[in-house]
């Protein structure tokens, strides 16, 4: 037996969650579909293939104040901003949960970031699994699945009229308590996975890292960052003050990117990777090489997103089977 | 949670140059408690904050032991941080977070033969090695301490060279790499300096920071004095946002040099993939 929702009590459930959380669910933002919050189980789209971003903004928003410091006669004061009501994020597809898992460790290792801590811990995640592979998914080399429950706090399979539901986490549980849930005896559909790639050995990285393919890569690529920007687990930042006036000053964390000329370089003028090649070179090796390293993990989910996005066709896929030697 | 990212208030009680473009600032942390925990060792390093303009990581430059419960940094005037903070005064208020990085490994190089080679804003971090050095001074060997700048008037630290030479077994010398014409002592690259010097690599452990080609130069010069690697102690500098290890600016490797640095043994050193 497993458990499973009708297309109309799914509606009802989220209607119903938006009353005490903000929920956040793929939906129309132009011509993209986007994961923002929803007013409305209406604005939901459920057939988005791969959101044009992930889920990284709700952790990791593109911009916050981490500190707003007010100004007077008095002197300083300085205020956290709190995050308001607690996060649900619905449809989240299993790369991008498991992106959350990556992200979680460098974020929480001590010292912990506060402010990934506190949207980690008041978000519940609800996925759906994927049916078959968009155009530059690989989640199978990154040890992923198309349809992984592991890093969601509940998992939804589409079936005929509905979807199987799996409450993989007690916060899961909790939060399917208002949910109208029926039973079937079918299991759901399979879903189909890509195939994995071979990744190439720690000893192959090392020694291919002085070799010429990463300046003939970097000849291409334009240094226009979205390959970071679109990445799931991309958590580079930059921090900078901004007076808004005399008195009200806000600390502001904003999503960077490697691929930054100036991402290295020190006031002074030293600058330890100069050129688009160490840039390049350094995005890849701490993906695929450096962050395994440090966190058993790599910071790589194989969602695809880089892959399609590219507009110089830079593809990690083939940059991994190049190092491998295939 | 405790938010690492969060600074501590601080009022500046002293302001003074130490050099063209090179500032001194002593912080007393608002909150006297705040002082009192902010437990540091030499070679670590805080973020200092202009508020309005940005922060950014200086070496903390003195021993707790000789400030109690005040910091010190050395600042020099390079970029837009930096420069905000040459226009504060004493009184005026900045924020303090850390202490953040790793420490020179003092207690394993005691009995040792300590040589210091500094140049410029490089002496920044040496100078509370060099004082915890003299106030401890039966812990150690002979203290050979080397100093350079580009010119004398980028010389810092330069009230305390009667202190730093008068101690107990101590060689002191001074180099610039171009003079003045009141400037009486040695001309030229500290590399030059090091090879007159010559200190003998027998129970000695070399501690050197300063600029990136600075660095560069010495460890060579060092090896031919036959220093082996492990006898070598230095410092990666690298930019950064956060200092524990989130901002993605100061990764060598699976190094993060904010968590495990910033303070390196050579053979650490040589073993990276990457020339940092």
């Amino acid at each position: 037996m497993i458990q499973t929702i009708s297309r109309a009590s799914l509606t009802l459930w989220l209607d119903a969650l938006t009353r005490d959380y903000t929920v956040i669910a793929p939906r129309r933002v132009e011509n993209l579909v986007l994961y923002k919050p929803i007013s409305s189980a209406e604005e939901v789209v459920y057939d988005f293939g791969r959101t044009g971003l992930s889920a990284k903004e709700h952790f990791l928003p593109m911009m916050q104040s981490i500190v707003n410091i007010h100004k007077d006669q008095n002197g300083l004061i300085l205020e956290v901003p709190r995050l308001g009501r607690s996060q649900v994020i619905f449809g989240l597809r299993p790369c991008d949960a498991r992106a959350l898992r990556v992200l979680d460790a460098v974020m929480l290792s001590e010292p912990a970031d506060a402010y990934y801590g506190e949207r980690r811990k008041n978000t519940v995640t609800v996925g759906i699994a994927c049916k078959e592979p968009q155009e530059g998914c690989f989640c199978t080399s990154m040890g992923g699945a198309p349809d992984d429950e592991k890093d969601l706090d509940i998992l939804l399979v589409e079936m005929n009229d509905g979807y199987a539901v799996k409450a993989v986490t007690d916060g899961g549980r909790a939060l399917l308590a208002g949910a109208s849930l029926s039973e079937a005896d079918a299991p759901p559909p399979v879903s189909k996975a890509p195939e994995a790639l071979q990744l190439p050995t720690l000893e192959t990285w090392q020694g291919r890292f002085n070799e010429a393919y990463w300046a003939r890569l970097s000849d291409r690529c334009l240094g226009c960052r979205l390959c970071a920007y679109v990445c799931p687990t991309c958590y580079c930042f930059d921090v900078r003050d901004y007076a808004e006036n005399s008195s009200e000053i806000k600390r502001l964390r904003c999503w960077d990117s490697c691929q930054a000329s100036g991402c290295y370089r020190l006031a002074g003028g030293h600058n330890p990777r100069p050129t688009k090649r160490e840039r390049l070179r350094q995005r890849f090796y701490h993906k695929l090489v450096y962050y395994g390293q440090r966190f058993q993990v790599d910071l790589c989910v194989g969602c695809g997103r880089c892959v399609v996005q590219c507009p110089a066709n830079i593809d990690i896929r083939e940059i991994i089977a190049d190092v491998a030697g295939q | 949670m405790s938010n690492p990212l969060l600074p501590h208030l601080a009022t500046l009680t002293q302001v003074k140059d130490l050099a063209v473009g090179i500032r001194l600032f002593r912080c007393k942390f608002n909150d006297s408690q705040v002082g009192a925990n902010f437990d540091y060792r030499p070679g670590q390093f805080g973020f200092l904050s202009a508020f309005g303009v940005g922060e950014s990581p200086f070496g903390l430059t003195s021993t707790k032991g000789r400030l109690n419960s005040e910091v010190e940094f050395a600042v020099a005037r390079v970029g837009t941080v930096t420069a905000a903070l040459h226009e504060l005064e004493e009184g005026d208020t900045v924020g303090i977070r850390g202490p953040y990085g790793n420490w020179f490994p003092l207690d394993e190089v005691k009995g040792k033969r300590i040589i210091i080679i500094g140049g410029g804003i490089g002496m920044a971090p040496l100078r509370p090695v060099i004082q915890t050095i003299i106030d401890n001074r039966r812990d150690y060997d002979e203290l050979i301490l080397l100093c350079a700048a580009r010119q004398p008037n980028l010389l810092v630290f330069k009230e305390e060279y009667d202190e730093w030479a008068a101690a107990p077994n101590t060689r002191f010398h001074v180099t610039v790499d171009v003079g003045d014409n009141s400037w009486k002592g040695n001309v030229g690259l500290i590399t030059k300096l090091l090879a007159d010097v010559a200190p003998t690599p027998d129970n000695a452990v070399a501690i050197t920071c300063g600029p990136p080609i600075m660095i560069k130069f010495v460890l060579k010069g060092l090896k031919e004095l036959g220093f082996t690697p492990e006898q070598i102690v230095t410092t990666l500098e690298s930019k950064m946002k956060c200092g524990i290890g989130k901002c993605g600016r100061c990764n060598v490797g699976e190094r993060y040099i904010c968590l495990d640095g910033p303070v390196f043994r050579y053979d650490q050193i040589l073993k990276f993939l990457e020339e940092f």
